[in-house]
């Protein structure tokens, strides 16, 4: 070839490649651990921002809390405790704010929809309309009622304290839930006209205008025997959703105030407080967004565009009960003077404290440096076979629909056919259709390697990109596991070593994959992570034989909230897993695409069979024999 | 192969080893030059046979490979229609106001209850298909669907064809393989498919503009300017293909007659629509106006909604006349270069008028797509396939992303979804740009160096 047609050629950058194969894959290891550096810097509290108010019409310094119900509250509280069914603290509820307060008191009935997981229960929902507007804005407040009645008689007594106030701009909405998240978001269907599968409820009697924004209130769960306890705020919502940092604020800075406290961010999916380092705070935050669907009754909040957030609030004494009306009213308040809704604050962070956070703008990137790694052997591929077939890979495709109908017929069974008394059985079922490592079953077949590497660098590194726009610390998690899963699945193991080498490589990383199977990751998670992050009811520590009750858990939260997490799963993650795990099966490659290994034995047998027939063929074979 | 560094020194040592294993691996190393050099009539004989053996399997394999192609395509599309159509119908990369079904649904029912469509702003369809769809419209929705699936197939079938003569008329190699390759590449595309489930108008569109294509380069003239009229009727910027056919005709009778024909065509279809109208024009600023002026910002995946949404309305006529001809004068200027290559004009002018389209989605985009196979001959100069291919590929995958943040969980703005649009349609400008890069840089070198045709020839590498 002369040079200028050298010049021309291509072939020049795929020997170059060739020859520097360790140059990308130090490269990419440098770049990966140095994504673990970023993660370490970016979440430094003097590197961050400090939170400030973006829609300055809300105020929340300027607000002067008059409630003085307290004794009301506290009255009704005590009287909550002290019933023992539904239907009697329903009727405490409703005669205090009919006879006392002069509200109306409506119920809602609402029941699950889905086959296998029976439930149903009555909201209780009052309003107190807007007396300076026509009430096209609401604000709502909620509690589950059975569960706590310090927080409920707080929100009966302030409904009874505002209907006297005649400041109002925007109705309030009060929802006292029975069955916690499901009832709420039975309420705020029919609220907003939606029908969803998993739940249905009454239609209402009585509806407002959009809601500006929602507060959950809570009493504290934990330690109710602890003297120092917390207040605290929980913001996380549905598929890593979280609430507009305004809220946030005004929550906080409200509640500093009337409660005297200081306030906590996540704290409440702890059960102990000795882990109170402030680094450890985002890590927690992410472990939240990631694996924790229904943090609380805001979470299915925001599947309606409210911004929701709950506050847990201490409420041991009876001058308790007091600050928390005032808490309440602050906040109300607040949300009354707002100008418009609330669009212009922050809505993707991660919180480092009460008062600091990380915008899109640093942690996305995060992602991206540990995406890299992939990206850089995406280019190594193309480089090094000089194209990018377009030849879409059968075997790949196989995994993805599999997936794909696995998810599509369970949904349909579990959704129609399930029982609860077979749930466990059935998802035991489901747990092994999905857990199936057809990576292993269907081997692709040796043409389909080379691209089959390119697609699935592709796929992982776009599921990490897209996903961390909506839920990143999800994506965070995914990225960090699945790149040096990928990296491995897809790294070529060169003819310079010798077969036995090569061998025992591909059994070592067929090895790591496995391992890395999200199931088993599940488990480990479940096991240490919920040591150092608290359980909650949708993460508890779990053993091998509790996954079956694990998957029943995830397709609940799938079907009566539109939770992401089984999809995921069972459409991208685990077809993503058995094309890795079919990738790290596959012969190596040598540079110039042969395959190595024992499939060139096979090669080398099919030549002397080739030449032993061609020699019978002309007979010399016979003769020689003979 | 040019060698280099350490790694050809690796691979020279590899391919070595190899053969000395193999030599190894044969014990009658002497038998084999014997055996080889009485063989050889014997060899040319079995040759022969085998070449018989492998064009018919190869026919089977093509036959085979069509079947699957067209019945993972159909499978593809049903299953989207049923699980997925209210998801990808709120797509604003998938439907506009002229293509959506939603729209013509409305437009159907108000023509029935004897309201006018025109009289608001909402239908952007013209009566001719209006009044077809309330035709047809009593039928159960999966006899559409199936005719939706043979409109896509005709239009792949259409695209096939195309690239075949496109193949034959230039002496590229294998145009067969090309041409299948552009059958799926049409037929399965991702695109296509999601256009398809929605029951979007586009489909419709496509497989006329397809069926023009075909005519344009089978040189059929006066089918394509028919087609042309009719395509150019119903989404108006396909008229700058008349471009492309101007420069294929060359000379002036065959132009004149061209154009006579367009425009009857035109005229023909115009007044039909004045008829069924009720003998008004109120459809014409609803189905042309509003594709010139912008009015409607619905958002889409071109780059001028955003822009318009923004402008401050003094300057807003100014800058609707310079958007508005910007794709004619580019297809114009183009002719100038590219007179002797009208191939790669339509091409280009494909790309174009999916870039800078009033309402553009995907599904402009899918025609070019299909065609691309033509380039394959000069993709030895690209420069940017990787680049291009990611662009797009992570477009594709953001643009949802970014509209469900923006409409539906309230996390991200209008700023995400249209920064991703504007690299769609960057990475789109780049794809034309290289094509034209590539064909100049080829007639460079064969002006320079006729020999050089054969060198490149030679060395083409099989993409696809």
């Amino acid at each position: 070839m002369d040079e200028t047609n050298e010049q021309l050629q291509p072939w020049v950058r795929q020997s170059w490649v060739r020859g520097h194969f360790y140059r990308f894959f130090l490269g990419s290891m440098v770049i990966y651990l140095a994504g673990f550096a970023y993660l370490h810097l970016v979440l430094q509290e003097d590197m961050v921002m400090t939170t400030y108010m973006s829609e300055p019409s809300l105020m929340p310094g300027y607000v002067t809390e008059k409630f003085d119900r307290g004794g009301l509250a506290n009255e009704l509280a005590f009287n909550l405790k002290q019933a023992k069914s539904v239907a009697e603290k329903s009727s405490i509820i409703c005669e205090s704010l009919l006879q006392r307060a002069g509200l109306p008191c409506f119920s809602q009935n609402w029941t699950s929809n889905v086959a296998f997981h029976n439930s149903k229960g009555t909201n209780l929902y009052t309003v107190v309309r807007a007396k300076r507007s026509t009430g096209v804005e609401a604000m709502l407040f909620a509690v589950d009622f059975n569960q706590h009645p310090r927080s409920t008689a707080a929100l009966i007594a302030f409904a009874q304290y505002a209907k006297d106030q005649i400041y109002w701009y925007r109705d309030i909405f009060i929802v006292f839930t029975d069955g916690g998240a499901s009832g709420l978001d039975a309420f705020l269907q029919e609220y907003h006209l939606v029908r969803s599968s998993g739940i249905r409820g009454e239609p209402l009697q009585t509806t407002g205008g959009f809601f500006i924004s929602g507060i959950s209130c809570r009493d504290w769960g934990y330690d109710e025997n602890e003297r120092n306890v917390p207040y605290s705020v929980q913001l996380n919502h549905l598929n890593g959703q979280q609430a507009n940092l305004d809220l946030i604020n005004v929550m906080i800075k409200i509640g500093s105030r009337t409660l005297d406290k200081q306030p906590h961010i996540y704290a409440a999916n702890i059960s102990k407080f000795e882990i109170e380092a402030p680094w450890f705070i985002p890590y927690r935050a992410m472990w939240t967004q990631a694996f924790i669907p229904i943090e609380g009754l805001h979470s299915v909040m925001g599947k309606y565009r409210v911004e929701g957030a709950t506050a847990i609030v201490p409420t041991q004494s009876g001058n308790d009960l007091t600050k928390y009306g005032k808490l309440v009213e602050g906040i109300a308040r607040s949300l009354n003077v707002a100008h418009e809704r609330l669009h212009q604050s922050y809505f993707m962070y991660v919180m480092l404290s009460s008062n600091h956070f990380i915008s899109i703008a640093y942690f996305y990137p995060m992602v991206v440096i540990f995406v890299v790694p992939l990206l850089i052997f995406i280019l190594y591929e193309y480089l090094h076979n000089m194209c990018i077939t377009f030849q879409v890979p059968p075997t790949w495709c196989l995994f993805h629909f599999y997936g794909l109908s696995v998810w599509i017929v369970s949904y349909w069974y579990f959704a129609n056919l399930g029982t609860p008394s077979t749930i466990i059985r059935d998802s035991a079922i489901l747990l092994g259709l999905i857990s199936m490592p057809t990576g292993i079953l269907m081997r692709p077949q040796r043409d389909e390697i080379q691209p089959m590497r390119v697609y699935i660098l592709t796929e992982t590194a776009l599921l990490a990109a897209s996903l961390a726009l909506t839920n990143f610390s999800q994506a965070l998690a995914f990225s960090i596991i699945a790149t040096p899963v990928v990296y491995a699945a897809t790294l070529r193991i060169y003819e310079t070593l010798t077969i036995k080498v090569v061998f025992l490589l591909r059994m070592l990383r067929v090895f790591f994959v496995l391992i890395a199977q999200p199931f088993v990751l599940l488990l480990v998670v479940s096991q240490y992570g919920t040591r150092y992050f608290g359980q909650t009811p949708y993460l508890a520590k779990i053993e091998f034989k509790d996954l079956p009750s694990t998957v029943s858990d995830l397709l609940r939260l799938q079907m009566l909230y539109g939770s992401n997490m089984l999809p995921l799963l069972t459409v991208l993650i685990m077809p993503i897993w058995n094309t890795a795990l079919a990738c790290a099966i596959s012969p190596a490659l040598s540079p110039d695409g042969a395959p190595m290994g024992e499939d060139e034995q096979d090669e080398d047998d099919q030549v002397n069979a080739l030449f032993e027939a061609k020699l019978k063929g002309t007979g010399k074979i016979d003769e020689k024999e003979e | 192969m040019t060698s280099s560094g350490g790694g050809e020194s690796r691979s020279d040592k590899r391919k070595g080893a190899g053969e000395v294993r193999k030599r190894k691996s044969c014990t009658l190393d002497t038998e084999v030059a014997d055996v080889a050099q009485a063989d050889e009539i014997q060899s040319k004989r079995v040759k022969n046979d085998e070449d018989g053996v492998l064009k018919v399997r190869t026919r089977h394999k093509k036959s085979n490979s069509l079947v699957i192609t067209v019945l993972g395509g159909t499978i593809l599309r049903i299953l989207c229609y049923l699980f997925i159509y209210d998801y990808l119908s709120k797509q604003p990369q998938l439907s506009t106001p002229f293509v959506s079904f939603q729209r013509l649904q409305s437009g159907v029912a108000m023509l029935k209850d004897g309201v006018s469509p025109y009289d608001g702003d909402t239908i952007l369809i013209q009566p001719i298909v209006l009044h077809v769809f309330s035709v047809i419209w009593s039928a159960p929705r999966w006899v559409l669907l199936t005719a939706y699936i043979f409109l896509d197939l005709l239009a792949a079938a259409s695209i096939r064809d195309a690239v075949q003569a496109i193949f034959k008329e230039l002496n590229y190699k294998d145009p067969d393989d090309y041409a299948a390759m552009a059958f799926k590449f049409y037929f399965l595309n991702p695109l296509t498919i999601c256009t398809s489930a929605i029951l979007s108008l586009a489909t419709i569109y496509n497989s006329l503009l397809t069926l023009f294509v075909y005519a344009f380069c089978k040189s059929a003239l006066v089918t394509a300017s028919v087609l042309l009229g009719v395509i150019a009727y119903f989404s108006l910027y396909p008229i700058v293909l008349v471009i492309s056919l101007w420069i294929r005709l060359r000379t002036f009778k065959k132009i004149s007659a061209s154009l006579g024909i367009l425009a009857l065509t035109l005229a023909g279809l115009f007044y039909v629509n004045y008829a069924l109208n009720g003998f008004s024009t109120s459809f014409v600023k609803n189905c042309y106006g509003m594709l010139l002026t912008l009015d409607d910002l619905t958002p889409n995946v071109g780059v001028y909604w955003y822009f318009f949404a923004q402008i401050f309305n003094p300057m807003r006529v100014f800058y609707l006349f310079v958007f508005q001809l910007i794709l004619p004068t580019m297809c114009l200027v183009l002719a100038f270069t590219l007179r002797n290559d009208v191939h790669f004009h339509l091409l280009i002018s494909l790309i174009l008028i999916a870039v800078f389209s009033s309402y553009p989605t995907h599904a402009d985009a899918v025609v070019y797509m299909g065609l691309l196979p033509i380039i394959n001959e000069i993709r030895i100069y690209e420069r940017r396939q990787l680049l291009l291919i990611c662009t797009g590929v992570t477009c594709a995958t953001f643009l949802p992303i970014t509209w469900h943040m923006w409409m539906v969980s309230g996390s991200g703005n209008a700023n995400y979804f249209f920064a991703v649009s504007l690299f769609y349609n960057l990475a789109q400008i780049f794809c034309a740009v290289d094509i034209l890069y590539m064909k100049l840089m080829r007639d460079a070198h064969v002006v320079m160096d006729p020999q050089r045709k054969k060198k490149i020839d030679i060395k083409t590498i099989e993409f696809f």
